[in-house]
């Protein structure tokens, strides 16, 4: 489509205007005549002032954002690993095969581990039996107990 | 000290290995990981763990803190694989923590807040990992680590979650290189999710055919499986490097050990240190196929002994690159003067 202002380039934009007795104006523009239409450079540089932009995300331990963790993919403290959950677990599942840790535990984690080898081994059954319902549910029942302990 | 360093590293009395090594990497909960540390955290955390390193071993430790140290010093101990290059890099409360009847090693404020080590020579994988256990353990109960149900023990980097244990080993490997099969071994161990570096470690090259196989991320297994699967493939890989020693032109390699002998003996004023590694490592690779009778493990600890800070450590003297070449000829002329093809 031809540009309607200068007719010569490729139209890239398209305008629309309705005004207040319901017609409607509209037109199509190249990158060019947008840049130049004196009364669209008004309405950009309005946006441009009254943009807004949301505090970011941050750890209130260590104070790294996730524009830090973006870039470096390094945590700041062990309380990131809560606040950039879903971001850093999509690193971990890049470089790791498992996604559960299977090994010891520390002396300070008053964790069930019979209950850790519960889930591995009826998960392990359900998967030999193919029953995707109750690996379902197991994964579900793993979510509780990761959740409330 | 100095004697202690220059003792260092514990070499295995296999062929095919220099050293081996299983280290931890753990974190504690109230402070922020190492490089988010202000300096009088640094200082707080340096204090508590040597108050528990007391409760470690019966033995002293040795405490080394990595400002304290002048450069020479800090060469030596990256050259003998004591400490990692990056433990060598600026920055306030860095520490070593040994334990040397023990074998053990403890850093404090590396990339995580403790890094713990053991190594041996001779021992198996499973001693080593039962030492390192008892160590953690103790340590466990005087620190809250960073730990998740979900993500094993926290660290600086993701790519160590999980048991956060690297076990490790420096592999010579002359005859896989030499015969190409090298790429198809070291495939199928990245494959098994096994990590090939160079000499010293991450970013660095591998010298004279020695390379450091690591075990890469490893959430979602035991720790036992760990050092199982790892000693699976250091047998593999001794196992191939035996058997392309069968395939070595055996006339070629003394041919260049003896012009290797005859540089050190009649023509050179001085050696560099990648020249008479590369020669070392010929001649150990002579002692591994039968051309020659020498002591491996003197030939090994030679390995270590003639590298540029060791030399100047040794004769506590600061040196050029010409009088450490001088020096290191003379060395070499010492030790090997007994050699014959």
């Amino acid at each position: 489509m031809i540009c309607t202002s200068c007719g010569k380039n490729t139209a890239r934009f398209f305008y629309m205007e309705i005004s207040a007795g319901g017609k409607t104006i509209s037109g199509c523009y190249c990158p060019d005549c947008v840049r130049n239409n004196p009364e669209i450079k008004v309405i950009l540089e309005t946006f441009q002032q009254n943009r807004v932009s949301f505090p970011q995300k941050s750890c209130p331990f260590c104070g790294m954002t996730l524009e830090d963790w973006k870039q470096s993919h390094v945590a700041g403290c062990a309380r990131c690993y809560q606040i950039f959950r879903s971001h850093i677990k999509r690193e971990i599942k890049k470089y790791h095969y498992g996604s559960f840790h299977r090994g010891k535990i520390p002396y300070s984690e008053n964790i069930n581990r019979d209950f850790v080898l519960y889930f591995e081994n009826e998960m392990r059954r359900a998967v030999a039996q193919q029953d995707i319902e109750h690996v379902k549910k197991i994964k579900k029942e793993i979510e509780l107990f990761i959740k409330n302990g | 000290m100095k004697n202690l360093v220059l003792k260092e590293p514990v070499l295995s009395e296999e062929p095919t290995f220099f050293t081996v090594r299983l280290r931890l990497a753990r974190n504690i909960k109230k402070y922020p990981f190492p490089h988010q540390m202000n300096e009088k955290q640094a200082e707080q955390l340096v204090k508590e763990v040597i108050d528990v390193s007391t409760c470690i071993a019966d033995e002293t430790p040795v405490i080394v803190s990595m400002t304290d140290i002048d450069h020479v010093t800090r060469n030596v101990l990256i050259e003998r694989h004591i400490i990692s290059p990056e433990m060598a890099e600026h920055g306030f409360g860095k520490i070593l923590i040994w334990f040397p009847q023990m074998r053990l090693r403890i850093f404090v404020n590396e990339e995580d807040h403790l890094r713990i080590a053991v190594y041996g020579g001779k021992e198996n994988f499973y001693n080593l990992w039962d030492r390192l256990n008892h160590v953690d353990d103790i340590l466990s109960r005087h620190f809250d680590y960073a730990f998740d149900r979900e993500f094993g023990y926290l660290t600086c980097c993701p790519t160590n979650v999980g048991p956060a244990l690297r076990v490790s080993s420096l592999i010579y490997l002359p005859a896989l290189k030499m015969t190409g099969k090298i790429k198809l071994v070291f495939g199928v161990i990245s494959q098994i999710g096994c990590i090939i570096r160079g000499f010293y470690g991450e970013g660095s090259k591998s010298i004279a055919d020695v390379y450091q196989i690591a075990t890469g991320p490893a959430l979602g297994k035991q720790e036992i499986e760990l050092c199982q699967d790892f000693e699976s493939v250091c047998r593999t890989i001794r196992k191939y490097e035996l058997m392309s020693m069968g395939t070595i032109d055996r006339v070629a390699i003394k041919r260049k050990i003896v012009c290797f002998l005859d540089r050190i003996f009649e023509n050179e004023k001085g050696i560099s240190s990648s020249n008479s590694i590369k020669g070392l490592s010929l001649l150990l690779f002579g002692k591994n196929l039968g051309i020659i009778n020498v002591d491996a493990m003197a030939l090994k600890r030679l390995f270590y002994r003639i590298l540029p800070a060791s030399l100047q450590l040794e004769s506590a003297t600061e040196m050029d690159a010409v009088q450490r070449d001088s020096l290191r000829l003379n060395i070499l002329r010492n030790e090997l003067r007994n050699v014959y093809v």
